[in-house]
């Protein structure tokens, strides 16, 4: 028992113990919650599930990515250090072609309501989390505002298009189809 | 261990100009409060922490309003300014940290993504905030800690859950699967070339892949011993740079949980180098 309190004094914990009991109390709390998440599948920010990559990937021939296109240009890829708008770019645009593909209804919307209606005590804090009509309808015009401002050139169109290519055995890759999934006037 | 105060600014200061820097690429790629302006579409997922952000308005009351969005980004540069230069002036740190946990929110609720390069920046300026020395240092030592926990509960992911661990294709496979774009846009290019050789050579990707998986598993020898601090410091910036080369994804502004690996000691000599405004100039 000496023993155990004696390395317990020594740990990290332990000094954080004999200085702080609050600060013990706020790291204690924020190890577990992020550890909990982790266990619990939950994400529950600041505690974050660190799953990237977790999945194997599959050495697949085949291919699909998504492309915005615009005024029948192509926005590039390869500039990874702009990742944090390549995904808001692609993602914004894939969620409103989502809506538009499932009859103008937003699936996030639905399998709230499910969640909600077996916690119904959290209700009062997701009936705004939903999108309105009215802001799917303003999506068009928001997208083309940022696009224009990322571009630096008027927008047009905008076409959401999902590519699906091939890799021949030496390593090229081909064209296999290209569906548009929703285009913005 | 104990941390003098010239030591403290250059730690501080070393954080926050990383952070400026991560700060200003986002401001040119127009990923910052005035960059993404009026959003329609958010989602919140099922994150009680996001959900409790989009409830109160505070998000909204930042980002659909021109003039509260440009002044929250003038908050959040200036702020940071500021602390670099005065990194004793606490509130200056506060305001800073707060502005950047809700960039975060704002990144999180808009790009309706599990990207999480951004969560480094969102909880690495809280031990600043904390004027005790002894108590300071403690809670950088919970950055530490925090840096290799995550890292560990990654691979762990891959091991248990994902099990991305147990597919040798997997190098190849992301490979194939992040750079098909840029193979199809770019067939000519050099760095097409090269992807092209590794693919030839996928015993390369795949090897990579597994070490870049063993490398987050080894992060678990920081909760043991900070004796080889110095050699898991490389650990991350090997596994993000690869990912930026390889997956054509960053996540840099996540390496500045990092700086945390680095020992006190080295900063103290660096710190007796230079000659610094002392606390009571600053």
């Amino acid at each position: 028992m000496i023993r155990i309190k004696q390395v317990f004094a020594k740990s990290f914990a332990g000094r954080l113990f004999q200085k702080s009991k609050i600060l013990f109390v706020v790291i204690t709390f924020f190890f577990a919650g992020t550890i909990l998440s982790n266990v619990l599948l939950i994400p529950t920010t600041p505690f974050f599930v660190w799953d990237m990559f977790s999945s194997p990937v599959r050495n697949n021939d085949t291919i699909s990515f998504y492309q915005v296109q615009y005024n029948d240009q192509v926005l590039p890829p390869g500039q990874a250090w702009k990742s944090a708008q390549s995904i808001i770019l692609n993602n914004q645009l894939k969620y409103y072609s989502e809506y538009k593909q499932n009859d103008n209804q937003e699936f996030y919307a639905r399998s709230l309501d499910d969640w909600t209606s077996r916690h119904f005590s959290l209700k009062w804090l997701t009936h705004v989390l939903p999108n309105s009509t009215q802001q799917f309808k303003a999506f068009p015009g928001w997208y083309k505002k940022y696009l224009s401002a990322v571009t630096g050139k008027k927008i047009y169109t905008v076409s959401f298009v999902k590519k699906t290519v091939s890799y021949s055995p030496d390593h090229s890759v081909h064209e296999i189809s290209a569906d548009t999934l929703v285009t913005i006037q | 261990m104990i941390i003098n105060i010239k030591s403290r600014i250059l730690l501080t200061r070393l954080v926050i100009i990383y952070i400026l820097f991560c700060l200003l690429l986002r401001l040119v790629s127009h990923v910052t409060a005035t960059g993404i302006l009026q959003p329609v579409i958010s989602y919140s997922g099922y994150d009680i922490g996001l959900w409790l952000f989009k409830s109160s308005g505070i998000i909204d009351f930042i980002i659909q309003y021109k003039t509260s969005a440009i002044a929250f980004d003038c908050v959040l540069f200036f702020s940071g300014l500021a602390a670099f230069c005065f990194p004793f002036k606490r509130w200056l740190i506060i305001v800073f940290a707060l502005c950047l946990y809700l960039l975060g929110i704002i990144y999180k609720m808009y790009s309706i993504s599990n990207h999480l390069s951004l969560a480094g920046c969102m909880l690495v300026m809280l031990p600043f905030t904390i004027r005790n020395e002894a108590r300071f240092i403690l809670a950088w030592e919970g950055v530490r800690y925090f840096t290799c926990l995550i890292y560990f509960i990654s691979f762990c992911w891959k091991a248990f859950h994902g099990k991305a661990i147990f597919y040798f294709q997997n190098g190849i496979g992301a490979v194939k699967l992040s750079l098909a774009e840029y193979i199809h846009t770019y067939p000519g290019s050099y760095f097409t070339q090269f992807i092209q050789w590794l693919m030839e050579h996928s015993w390369i990707l795949n090897a990579g892949s597994l070490g870049l998986f063993f490398l987050e598993g080894a992060m678990v020898i920081g909760f043991i011993t900070k004796k080889y601090d110095h050699v898991l410091f490389w650990f991350p910036v090997i596994i993000h740079l690869a990912t930026y080369i390889f997956i054509d994804i960053s996540y840099l502004e996540l390496l500045v949980l990092d700086i945390s690996l680095i020992p006190i000691s080295y900063f103290k000599r660096r710190a007796a180098a230079y000659t610094f405004a002392g606390p009571s100039d600053i």
